[in-house]
């Protein structure tokens, strides 16, 4: 009796390993490959421009005609630099650029003023907002975009944000605008992680 | 009967054992990839995009079906099981070869086994239809979709193959 129910047991377990095989969707028979994709932190910016050096220079004549003033407010305006960036941090929510004289002082009597345009058309991502104010430039960093995400913005001039810098005297009392000759200043660019 | 009994057990149990070795083997278990400023369209430029694609070799995995009789017809499907994935990067898979086909088999059956590329969606797709044992069937993969607009962090995915008998 007892044999009889252990070939029956038998039986059926052999019943059912035969028919488990390929036939029907097949359970267990499966092999993988895990992808492992890994965007790791970018951080790289540059000045662009159309032709030449992202290098500047205001050229300040004298009047031609006796009693006038040398120019009106601003004196000197350049917007060909366009600041272009690739960025993607896993860790850091965002970034922003700051800017600051890194090197030299303004001439006295003058300040240089920094208008930065919204990120052109081209690019992807999550570019940053530019700062909606003047920006009056110092030793001290400023933020002139933020909320820099994983983004690119486009690569050259025309593409990113457009830099609009601006000379200004500061009063029409000319013996404040003592300066002669040329005056070199140096700007730093700094994406810095929020 | 009770011999008859015994050897109808014996039978299936032969059958049992026999047929249900099938396996299927990914011989390449990992596919990893670190994307950096490197990976930008023109390396390290500001401004510009990661590459857009990557790519395998042609034979970055190979597949083995065993444990088949050599007149039994299968099939593989693929799919993908998400880990943490984004659905802008778009992975496919491609078979590059037929492998090596066990000496009195069909092997990969060419005819009704897709050709070029296949996007893998997480629904499993037929993928490759064959006959018998074969080992070393080569697999290329890619990824398209990606770039700087996909929020930077690790993404994975699994990859599944998975084997049935007379499709």
């Amino acid at each position: 009796m007892k044999k009889k129910k252990l070939y029956s047991l038998l039986l059926i377990f052999s019943c059912f390993l035969a028919l488990a095989q390929p036939g029907n969707p097949t359970f267990g028979l499966r092999g993988s490959t895990l992808f492992d994709l890994d965007i790791r932190p970018i951080s790289v910016m540059d000045l662009e421009v159309s032709a030449g050096s992202p290098n500047l220079t205001f050229n300040l004549s004298a009047s031609s005609e006796a009693g006038l003033v040398f120019n009106s407010n601003p004196v000197a305006t350049s917007n060909t630099i366009w600041l272009n960036y690739s960025c993607a941090n896993p860790v850091v929510g965002s970034r922003h650029i700051d800017i600051s004289i890194s090197a030299g002082t303004m001439a006295d009597g003058f300040e240089l003023r920094l208008d930065v345009g919204t990120a052109s058309g081209g690019g992807g991502g999550t570019k940053g907002i530019p700062n909606p104010s003047t920006v009056v430039v110092s030793g001290v960093a400023q933020n002139v975009v933020t909320g820099i995400q994983s983004a690119f913005t486009g690569n050259g001039a025309l593409s990113g944000h457009q830099l609009t810098f601006s000379l200004f005297y500061l009063t029409a009392d000319f013996d404040q605008i003592s300066h002669t000759g040329s005056n070199v200043i140096t700007l730093s660019y700094t994406l810095v992680d929020d | 009967m009770k011999t008859l009994t015994k050897l109808i057990t014996l039978f299936f149990l032969l059958v049992g054992f026999y047929s249900n070795a099938q396996v299927i083997r990914s011989q390449t278990d990992k596919w990893e990839n670190d994307l950096d400023g490197n990976n930008l369209t023109t390396p390290n430029e500001a401004g510009t995009d990661l590459e857009s694609s990557i790519e395998t070799t042609s034979n970055y995995n190979l597949v083995d079906v065993a444990g088949i009789s050599p007149t039994t017809g299968w099939k593989i499907t693929v799919s993908k099981e998400d880990i943490n994935w984004n659905a802008l990067l778009l992975p496919s898979i491609q078979r590059t070869g037929i492998g090596t086909k066990c000496a009195p088999c069909a092997g990969v059956n060419i005819g009704t086994s897709t050709i070029g590329y296949t996007q893998i969606t997480d629904a499993e797709q037929d993928f490759i239809f064959g006959e018998g044992n074969v080992s070393d069937i080569p697999l290329q993969y890619k990824i398209d979709g990606i770039s700087l607009a996909v929020p930077a962090a690790r993404y994975q995915t699994v990859i599944v193959f998975t084997l049935y008998g007379d499709p």
